[in-house]
């Protein structure tokens, strides 16, 4: 081989990457434009979702008279679990229909499953980013919540962060895999986690469960983000109960199954692109 | 040149087995000449033109190109319907790199959709929808467009436009298209083939495809 082969494969490889990052950036701009349905305002969803859940359990922890777990504040306690919680189980769930709601873009030959599940993944992290921080924000002024009620371990936190991001990147693209060749699976996810929304630790600790429970909820990896996210960020919450190999793990499993299927599927042309 | 080599092609069945649409096909496509391909509903022309566009690859063969070209023009639009005509087509201007605003400017005079271009796609007719896409093709200068019956679903008046934009850019650009009736490709094309039977066998002449059409479809 000549040297000039070995430079050209570089050349081609910088070439594919920026067609790549392109395509992704054009379907994120087209796709924020449609996650919440046709309307203008439909973006403020992302932002009144989590805030009916939160103010559902303020009062519902209220009428049975139970006060938060940890030292934190309850609209604290249950932001910190909710919103690693919702961002989760969005990418699953828009990985799933990522290939299925997308068909007539495939037309493009540009255009591959994984840009559209890559694309959904980043707009579903920066929406969730953006909207923790707003709410943040929002409970700052609201109701005089400190903004170090949030930031115990501010490198913990990034650490945490890049962790659950690792963990939507292997969760989404297995969860498109397997729609893709596996029709009924977007239905079953939407059974699954109905249930997944009580069993996460959006409500409770793994640290405060009995060990009875505890030995349950630790094959729920979804439980072990929750603790972790929550570990770093309140003030006087130290977990011992979470494993960040059994995050990492799961992401990487997950992902390497989704990729494995996504490249079976593109090199054997074994998917109809038009139904 | 586009040239297929042993091109074979499969599907997975959502009910289990496989279907075969293309068992071997080897053709060249050349510059310079209009194709037609004749075919009955399902006999894989839209397949073909995937298979041509790169937008899906073959199971086994190779198809070879050095030449430009389009995605699929068909029936089956690649819109969003929810978002409006200038943002369906600010994305193909991104994805395939153009001027946003010269697309914008080629498509509003081509398709003559006037205030529908800032309409929500869902709300269009398929005429409407045709129109937009063929502008939208024909602002991004490919040499070979790849068209899946969309023109049959035009009036007069879009498929006379169209003629003439084809004819005015001989010189650069060729055209493949798919239909079952002879008469589409009566108007476009100079050479043409038939695709049955998991085969497709083209024929230097319109009269010789057509009466191969006539006799495999009798």
């Amino acid at each position: 081989m000549s040297p000039d082969a070995g430079r050209d494969r570089w050349v081609d490889l910088d070439e594919a990457l920026r067609m790549m990052f392109r395509v992704v950036l054009a379907i994120m701009l087209r796709e924020s434009r449609t996650r919440y349905g046709d309307s203008r305002f439909g973006y403020l969803w992302a932002l009144i979702d989590p805030v009916i859940v939160m103010s559902l359990m303020v009062l519902l922890f209220g009428i049975i008279g139970r006060t938060s777990p940890v030292a934190a504040s309850l609209p604290v306690f249950i932001l910190t679990g909710y919103m690693p919680f919702f961002l989760m189980r969005n990418v699953i769930t828009r990985g799933a229909s990522a290939a299925a709601a997308n068909r007539g873009l495939l037309q493009y030959p540009q255009v591959a499953v994984a840009d559209i599940v890559l694309a959904r993944i980043v707009l579903e992290v920066s929406t969730a980013t953006v909207v923790y921080v707003v709410l943040i924000v929002a409970l700052f002024y609201g109701i005089g919540e400190p903004l170090s009620s949030w930031f115990d371990d501010p490198a913990g936190i990034i650490g945490a962060a890049l962790g659950i991001f690792y963990f939507c990147l292997g969760s989404a693209f297995f969860s498109s895999g397997l729609a893709r060749i596996w029709p009924m699976w977007p239905n079953i996810w939407s059974y699954i986690s109905r249930p997944l929304f009580l069993l996460s630790g959006v409500f409770f600790t793994l640290e405060n469960l009995p060990t009875s429970g505890r030995a349950v909820m630790q094959y729920n990896p979804l439980a072990h983000v929750l603790e972790w996210f929550r570990s770093v960020s309140l003030p006087g919450f130290e977990s011992n109960s979470y494993s960040i190999v059994m995050v990492l793990a799961t992401g990487t499993i997950t992902g390497t199954i989704g990729l494995l299927i996504d490249r079976y599927l593109v090199l054997t042309g074994d998917e109809e692109i038009v139904g | 040149m586009i040239e297929l080599i042993d091109v074979e092609k499969t599907y997975r069945s959502r009910r289990g087995g496989r279907k075969t649409v293309f068992s071997d096909v080897n053709l060249r496509l050349e510059k310079g000449h209009n194709y037609g391909m004749l075919g009955l509903n399902g006999a894989g022309k839209s397949t073909l033109l995937r298979l041509i566009a790169a937008a899906e690859r073959p199971s086994s063969g190779i198809i070879n190109r050095d030449v430009s070209i389009s995605w699929p023009l068909g029936l089956a639009s690649s819109f969003h319907g929810s978002l409006s005509g200038i943002e369906n087509l600010r994305f193909v201007a991104r994805i395939y790199q153009a001027d946003i605003d010269e697309v914008t400017d080629f498509c509003a005079w081509f398709s003559e959709l006037g205030k529908a271009l800032y309409h929500p796609v869902k709300t269009y007719s398929s005429g409407m929808r045709a129109r937009l896409a063929f502008g939208l093709s024909m602002a991004i200068n490919f040499q070979v467009y790849v068209i899946d019956e969309s023109l049959s679903v035009g009036d007069r008046t879009f498929q006379e436009k169209a003629r003439n934009e084809f004819a005015s850019r001989r010189e650069y650009s060729d055209i493949i298209l798919t239909s079952h009736s002879n008469e589409l490709i009566r108007q476009f094309c100079d050479r043409a083939g038939v695709i049955a039977g998991g085969r497709v066998t083209m024929f230097d002449t319109l009269d010789e495809a057509e009466d191969f059409y006539a006799r495999v479809t009798a």
